[in-house]
This record gives structure tokens, sequence and C-alpha cells, in this order.
């Protein structure tokens, strides 16, 4: 829906730089939308939110034959005839006053009309954008669940098979308000993103199967639909079609050429996959359950735990399951759950050189104040590229800024009019100017001019030394912490000083430091993974492209628990542009069984591929021109 | 004539000169084969590993890694494992990281300077990655396990008289002996050639014809780094007459003894009966034998050049 409504906007007119925001935190794809247009475009006003009622056209005719029951029945030759929820309502009222003349309840029970399940679909979105427009406050959002779930109710009360309706809109209700529950309650839960998800779209996918409902109602009463109701039965299969069937809108023949040896394989994956994912929330709503009722059931062995705090002691009596010693292996994961933040960064002994860059606007140059109603706004990206990265490419916006006024800025770069660059693989530093013409004439006053540079396909490596063995007596251990574990830093990832890292760290707590690691791998054993982002330059990390545990993928290490793409994957939507860390990944893996002569050691590679946003801003005094006239 | 005479001399002189020269050689060129008295089994001493050639190599290339061992003990070593650890494998391809030899003969006095071998560890520098500057530092372990044995041999001066009321002042070294005997009560011992050995033994005589032995096994080798493992008696006698021995420490007694990872020393006590009688004090030999495993690292560094 995001995606949709940032596309209307964006043809309409763009989107101000704090929509821009706002919207991109939730989809990488927006991002990449957006920023293949000019970034700034002029703003548009909050007011221009769609108002649920100003949706729902009242209409005269409608009113007029809604009258009797008989009137309500016939259907609308012209298909017009659209009531307002309001008539909906009152007629509602006035058929439950009135006496049933056929003394049947059938005879009240006629198809609604098209327009009122639209409407609920209209009023669907609208709920939506206003819990978006109250940031999901827990309480606004309730409220709004509570009035949508009133107007659902009332809309159907008087439609066929309206026992099956109004138990379905118990059920969205009951799960959007279970789902704000668990968000309130577990906010960092491992079905995090499923149940926003619920919790965003619930009264929409209702609408949506209220609608179809509606549909097949008057299908099967004999009646049209109307052209309203085709467009949105035709929308809404198309959409469904698209989300379903993306390869539909691909040409059957594109991969004709290829092989189809590898189908089963494909397949098999995918449903290994789904069978994981499915067994991972049996497990979830079973111990959920469990944890619910554990109070109640054993009050003397659940004292003041939460419910979160529940569900993690049985997560890890589960995966201490097998382990030699249970104790000391749900001891070691509880450590490692208080210590979530263990994943610690630090600038790489080893790789020294570093890929950076920073905006700068030139002193001298760049005119502070001037008379000119156009003229070049010059900025300076100075860029490090030492360890000669391919692919780097950059994109560069600008726009005028004064009060609410906004105008767009054109970005020539090295003197071509093009808003694009690519860096080039040179050691060296490179300087590259970027200037900035704004699209209409400044008028006399202050502007701020900003600039935002998108520098695409950054590549950063991580290391993390480890120690592998089959066993180890306490003695070895200390002796390997003072040959390679002395710091923090040697027991933590290191990355070369670049603009983002992703700081990767594997291994059980540390018995002695708390929320420090200690990456000592026993082979077989299960032990926590985790990784995290974090922004080291002036930017924001916008994107990740792709990311990938090397050394531990090729090591053949197995995810024991956590999610499926815990050590490698791609287009990762991030919520929010990072400017501070993120924990991005947490699993458990096991160690591959080996036979090792004492003990061994391997630096483990891992690598990220990121888009970064630089921001600059200046101002600027727009000043009367001296003319003989002013001076006359 | 007269000169005939000379040269004759002359000749002569040269031909003994000559003779003493090449005696001479012979002395001073021997010398070394000769056998000494030194005993070698006497001290605490360790086998010595150390790493031969540069230790700057270059990415990307072939590297053999010398590591040189030298039996410096006064036993011959044997079942010898030496182990390259903690070379980073994701910088360098260690093709076998352990080797093994046989028997390292000790040093005696006949063969002085004790075996050393060097082993020839193949490895390949792997290439780095980019935006290194400079070298790469790793630090890494040389481990080295084998077996050996201990022999303590001893004089020990029995004093029955202390019971009998016999008092003769005890025993008095003869004039041939190296060291004095261990006399009655605690005797300080120096270790015996290896890096485990007995460093105190108390004698108690008994009433009767009873002698108890109170020894105390050390692990003087290279403290942290180097460990002794499990140490067994193999024989034991006084006078030729067998003694009875046991390794006590806290958990238990038997004939053979586990040295923990803190431990550092256990007492081994022995009880036999005197090989005669006699009222008056008398000198006879002690011989303990051991075997014993030890392990041992030496920690190097391997600098890779970009």
């Amino acid at each position: 829906m995001v995606d949709n409504s940032s596309k209307r906007k964006g043809t309409t007119g763009g989107l101000s730089r704090s929509e821009f925001v706002r919207r991109n935190t939730g989809n990488k794809l927006n991002l990449r939308q957006y920023t293949q247009r000019p970034i700034f475009v002029p703003r548009i006003k909050s007011t221009s939110v769609v108002k649920p009622t100003s949706i729902v056209r009242p209409n005269p005719a409608a009113r007029s034959t809604s009258t009797t029951p008989a009137a309500r029945s016939t259907p609308s030759s012209s298909g017009r005839n659209w009531p307002s929820l309001g008539a909906l309502a009152s007629r509602i009222k006035s058929d439950s006053a009135r006496p049933s003349s056929g003394g049947s309840q059938s005879s009240f029970s006629l198809p609604a009309k098209m327009s009122a399940y639209i409407a609920l679909i209209v009023l669907a979105v609208a709920g939506l954008f206003i819990k978006n427009y109250v940031a999901y406050s827990p309480a606004y959002s309730l409220l709004i669940s509570i009035v949508l779930g009133l107007i659902f109710f009332l809309a159907v009360a008087n439609s066929p098979e309206r026992g099956l309706k109004r138990t379905l809109i118990a059920v969205a209700f009951a799960l959007d308000s279970a789902a704000q529950l668990i968000l309130g309650l577990i906010p960092e839960s491992k079905f995090r993103n499923l149940i926003i998800s619920l919790h965003v779209f619930v009264w929409i996918i209702l609408a949506v199967i209220l609608f179809i409902l509606g549909v097949l109602d008057a299908w099967g009463a004999g009646e049209k639909i109307g052209w309203l109701g085709t467009v949105t039965l035709v929308t809404v299969i198309g959409f469904i079609l698209y989300l379903v069937f993306p390869l539909i809108a691909q040409s059957p023949l594109l991969y004709q050429d290829q092989t189809h040896a590898d189908y089963y394989t494909i397949a098999a994956a995918e449903a290994e996959k789904v069978v994981g994912v499915m067994g991972e929330k049996k497990i979830f709503w079973s111990d959920y359950f469990s944890c619910l009722f554990e109070p109640v059931l054993k009050p003397q062995v659940v004292k003041k735990e939460t419910l979160d705090g529940c569900l993690k002691r049985k997560e890890r009596e589960r995966l201490c399951k097998d382990a030699k010693d249970i104790p000391k292996c749900i001891t070691d994961l509880e450590t490692a759950s208080a210590g979530g933040n263990f994943v610690q960064g630090a600038v790489s002994t080893i790789i020294k050189k570093v890929t950076k860059a920073e905006l700068r606007i030139p002193e001298g140059v760049f005119p502070k104040k001037t008379f000119l109603k156009r003229q070049n706004y010059p900025l300076d990206l100075r860029m490090e590229n030492q360890r000669e990265l391919e692919g780097i490419t950059g994109e560069v916006s600008c726009l005028f800024e004064m009060g609410k006024k906004e105008i767009l800025g054109e970005v020539s770069i090295a003197g071509e009019n093009r808003n694009s660059f690519a860096v080039a693989k040179f050691s060296s530093p490179q300087a590259i100017r970027i200037n900035c013409q704004p699209s209409a004439d400044l008028e006399i006053g202050v502007y701020k001019v900003k600039y935002q540079v998108i520098l695409r396909n950054l590549v950063t490596p991580s290391f993390q030394k480890v120690v592998f063995a089959s066993s180890l007596t306490e003695e070895q251990i200390k002796q390997i912490e003072a040959d390679y574990f002395r710091t923090q830093e040697d027991r933590g990832s290191q990355s070369p000083a670049d603009l983002a890292w992703m700081n990767v760290v594997i291994g059980n707590p540390h018995p002695e430091r708390r929320g420090e690691v200690r990456p000592i791998i026993i082979s077989g054993e299960v032990f926590p993974f985790v990784s995290s982002f974090e922004n080291k330059g002036r930017g924001k990390i916008i994107a990740v492209n792709s990311y990938a545990a090397e050394t531990i993928l090729e090591k053949g290490f197995v995810i024991k628990q956590g999610e499926v793409d815990c050590l490698q994957g791609g287009g990762v939507p991030i919520f929010a542009p990072i400017s501070g860390k993120y924990v991005f990944k947490n699993c458990y893996l096991q160690a591959p069984l080996e036979e090792i002569i004492k003990y061994k050691l391997a630096t483990l590679k891992s690598e990220f591929n990121y888009d970064y946003l630089l921001e600059a801003e200046e101002t600027t005094v727009i000043e009367e021109a001296i003319t003989e006239a002013t001076v006359a | 004539m007269n000169q005939q005479i000379s040269i004759t001399k002359s000749i002569i002189k040269t031909g003994i000169l000559s003779v003493m020269v090449i005696i001479s050689l012979f002395m001073f060129g021997c010398q070394g084969n000769v056998p000494t008295d030194q005993n070698f089994r006497t001290g605490f001493l360790d086998v010595a590993v150390s790493t031969e050639g540069t230790n700057k190599i270059y990415q990307e290339d072939q590297f053999d890694l010398m590591v040189l061992i030298h039996n410096q003990l006064g036993y011959d070593i044997k079942n010898v494992a030496v182990s390259l650890v903690g070379l980073d494998e994701a910088f360098i391809e260690v093709y076998s990281p352990q080797k093994t030899i046989d028997t390292l003969e000790g040093r005696s006095n006949l063969f002085e300077t004790g075996e050393e071998e060097r082993l020839l560890f193949e490895t390949y520098i792997k290439s780095l990655p980019p935006g290194i500057i400079g070298e790469v530092r790793n630090l890494y372990r040389v481990f080295v396990k084998y077996n050996s044995e201990i022999i303590l041999t001893e004089d020990v001066c029995i004093r029955p008289g202390l019971y009998t009321g016999v008092d003769d002042g005890g025993c008095k070294a003869g004039e041939n002996a190296q060291k004095d005997p261990l006399q009655e009560g605690k005797n300080t011992l120096s270790g015996q050639g290896a890096p485990v050995g007995f460093s105190e033994a108390e004698v108690i005589s008994k009433v009767g014809s009873e002698v108890e032995l109170r020894l105390k096994l050390v692990d003087q080798g290279r403290g942290n780094d180097g460990k002794v493992g499990t140490v067994t008696l193999i024989e034991a006698a006084l006078g030729g007459k067998n003694l009875n021995c046991e390794f006590r420490k806290a958990g238990g007694a038997g004939k053979q003894v586990m040295f923990d990872s803190s431990e550092t020393e256990v007492s081994l006590v022995c009880r036999g009966a005197l090989g005669r009688e006699s009222s008056y004090s008398y000198v006879t030999p002690l011989t303990i034998k051991l075997q014993y495993d030890y392990e041992f690292s030496i920690q190097e560094e391997l600098f890779i050049l970009n």
C-alpha cells in the first residue's frame, strides 16, 4: 500500500523530505523507486490524507428507495444507488423497529449493495492511514479498531450470512487486539514482522473478504454488481494475482532454455523451508499457550516470570535438551540472551585501507550571499576507495528550501548535466565537484540548500578470530585467551574504518566478562550467532543489498534455531535508516563435528553490500540586485 | 761424514717431532669421544625446541617451516609428537600439522650433546584479503609431546641404631663417593635430569627392620607452557629388595598418578624391609624408576607480508 501511494504522489508532485524518510523506512524498494527520481520534490500537505467520510457519497435516490424492504430487494438497474454507511445504519435501525411483514428472516436478508463493501475497503484503508498518522499509538490504535469493528458490524448487520460475517469481524478484531497485545508484551518476538503485518493489514484483508462475499451474494441472488463493483473486483483479483503469481507477468518463454532438472530440488528446498517455519510456529504457539497457563498451573514454579521470559526459557530448554551439561548450556544461553549487545565491533588491525566519503561545502566558492536568481551552488564529494572496489555508484539530488517553499535543484557533475556517477577504482582520494542549480528563480530571502548523495554498492568486510577445538581443558582455554583474545577488540568483530560495519560475532558468552563473547567453539556444540549493522559515518545506512557470513557458510555450520536467512541474504528491508547500531540477526548455530589436534585458529570473514546516504546543507541569502533604478 | 751424521740427526729429530705432533693431534682430536664421568641425570632439564629460518613470508607462496627439536634430557624420549597449532587457517594452510619421531636419544657419557632432529612442515601462504597495509602477525605454538623416564639412584644411610640405643653418628661418605648418602630425616634432591623429578626425600627408619621413604615428585618444567601427564611407577628397590610404593594425593593412592592442571607436585611413599640386620649404620643403594608423559609448547610468530 505504501508503495502505491508513494508512486501516486511521485507522479503528482513527489514527496517532501520528511515524508520520504518516513515512507522509506518500510521498504527498500520504495527507496529505489524514489531515488530514481529527483529526491526533493514539493511538499504535499498533510491535509491531503483521504478522510473516510469524504469517500462514500450518499445518494438521495438510494435513500428514497430504501424505505421499504421490497424496494431494497430490487436490484438497481443503474448500479449507482450507493447507500452511505449512515444510511445503512439508519436503515437497519428502521428495519429492526418495524415488524416483519413477511414474517420470514430471509425477506430482510438482502444482498448489501456493493458500494457498502467498497466503502468498507476505503474505510479500512483510511483506518490504516489514521493509525499510521497516530504512529500506531496503542490507545489510539485500539480506539480506531473498535470504531472500525462497530462500523463493519453495522454494515453487515442485514446482509445474507451475517453470522459468518460477524464471526469474521470478531476474529479480525481479536487478531488485531492480540497482535497489539503481543507487540506490547514481546516487542522483539521472532514473529514480530508477521504480527506487525497482521496488525496493519487485518482490516483491509477483512474488507476485501467481505467484498468478495458480497459479490458472491449478489451473483447468487442474480444481481449485478455495478461498474464500481466490477472495477473493484478486478483490482482486487489483479492485486492478489500480482502478489501470488509474480512470475505470471513474465514471458512464459523467458526461461525456457534453462534446464528444468532442478525443479524438484527447488520445490523440495522450499517445502523444507515451509515445514521448518511451520515447525517453528508450532513450537512457538505451543510454548505460548504453555507459558500463558503456567502461572496458574504451577504457581510455585513460576513466580514473577514474564511471558517473554517464559518463552525464552522454554526455547533455551529445548536447545539444550541434547547437551552433555544441560545446566551449563542453559546458563550460557541465558548469559547470551542477557548480553544481546555483545556484538561489539572494532577497527580492524589488519585491514587498514578504507572506503570513505564525505561532503564538503567548498569555502569561498559557495555563494553565501548573491543577487543572482539562478546560479550553481557547489558541493565537493571526497571519496576514498582505497581497496579499489568496483561497482560503487552515486546519485545526487538537491533542493532549495525557504520556509515551506521548496524548489528542486538541477544537478551537474563535473560539468555534465547528470545526477549519477560511478566511483573510479583508484586507491588515491578522489574529489567530485557537484553543482546544484535551482530549477526556478529563487526569490529574495534566505534559502537552505540541501544536498543528498546516495552511494550504492559499498562493500565492507568484517573479521572475527575464532578458535575451534574438539575439547579443551580450562588450562588450554586460559592459554588460548592469553594468546589470541587478550582484549575486547580481539574477541569481537573487526572491520576497516569504513562508513558502516556489519559486526558478526559467534561464540558463547564469556563466563567472567559480562556482555562479551568468548569465541571458542567446541565441535558439535550449539552457540549463538549475532550480527548487527553499525553506522560509523556521518550519514545513514539506507539499504542492505546483500550480506553473507562467508567462512561460516563454507565451514558447514548448521542453523539450529532462528531465522533461515541468518547467515546469508539480500535485499533486506530496513525499517528506518540506520544512524547508530542495529541488531540484525540472531540465531543458534551448530558447529560441524570434526577431530581437531589441540585447537585451530581461523579468522572468519563476513561481508555486506549496502547503500549509504550522505547529506549536507548550507544557507544562501538572495539579495535584491542593485540596479540603477533602485539607486535612483 | 760429520755432515752425514748431522743429516741423519736432523731426520731423526724431524721424525720424532712429526710423531709427537701426530700423537698430540690424535690426543686432542679424540678428546670428544673420550667417555666422561659427568652425571647427566641431575638437575631439572627440558627438551629444547625452536624454529629455524625466516619468520617473514610473502602471501601466495609455499613456505617450509623448520622445527628443531633437541633432546637435552638425561634419558631418551619416545613417541615424540610435534604439532603446529594456531596458524590462522584463513591465511595459512598447513598440509600436515603433526609429525612424529619414534625415539630421540638423550644425553649420556657416550653422547654428551643429546640427539636433535629437524622437522619440516610444508605450508602454503594464502592470499591476504584486500586492504592490508604492511604485514599480518600470526602467533602460533609448537606443541611437543613425548614419553620418557626418570631414574633416581641414591645411597641411603640406614641407622637402625636409633632404636637399639647404639648411636654411631651415622654414615660417613666413602672417599670415592661423589655425594653424601641420604641421611635419616629430610634430604634435598636436585632433580634427575628431566623436567619432572624428585626434589626431596625423607628417610624414616622404623622399629625393627623396616624403613619408610617419603619422596616429593615435582614438575619443574616450563611452568604454564609445560605439563606432566600420567606418571607410572616402574620399579623401586632399596638394597636390592623391592619397596612397596604408592603415590599419595587427595582422592586416592596407587602406582600411577595424574598431575592435575594446577598441580606441580605429588608424594611418593615407599615402605620396605631392610636388606640386612645390623645394629650399626650402613649405606645401601636406592633405585626408583618412573615413566611419564610430558607435553609443552613454545610460542612463535609469523609475519605474512603483502
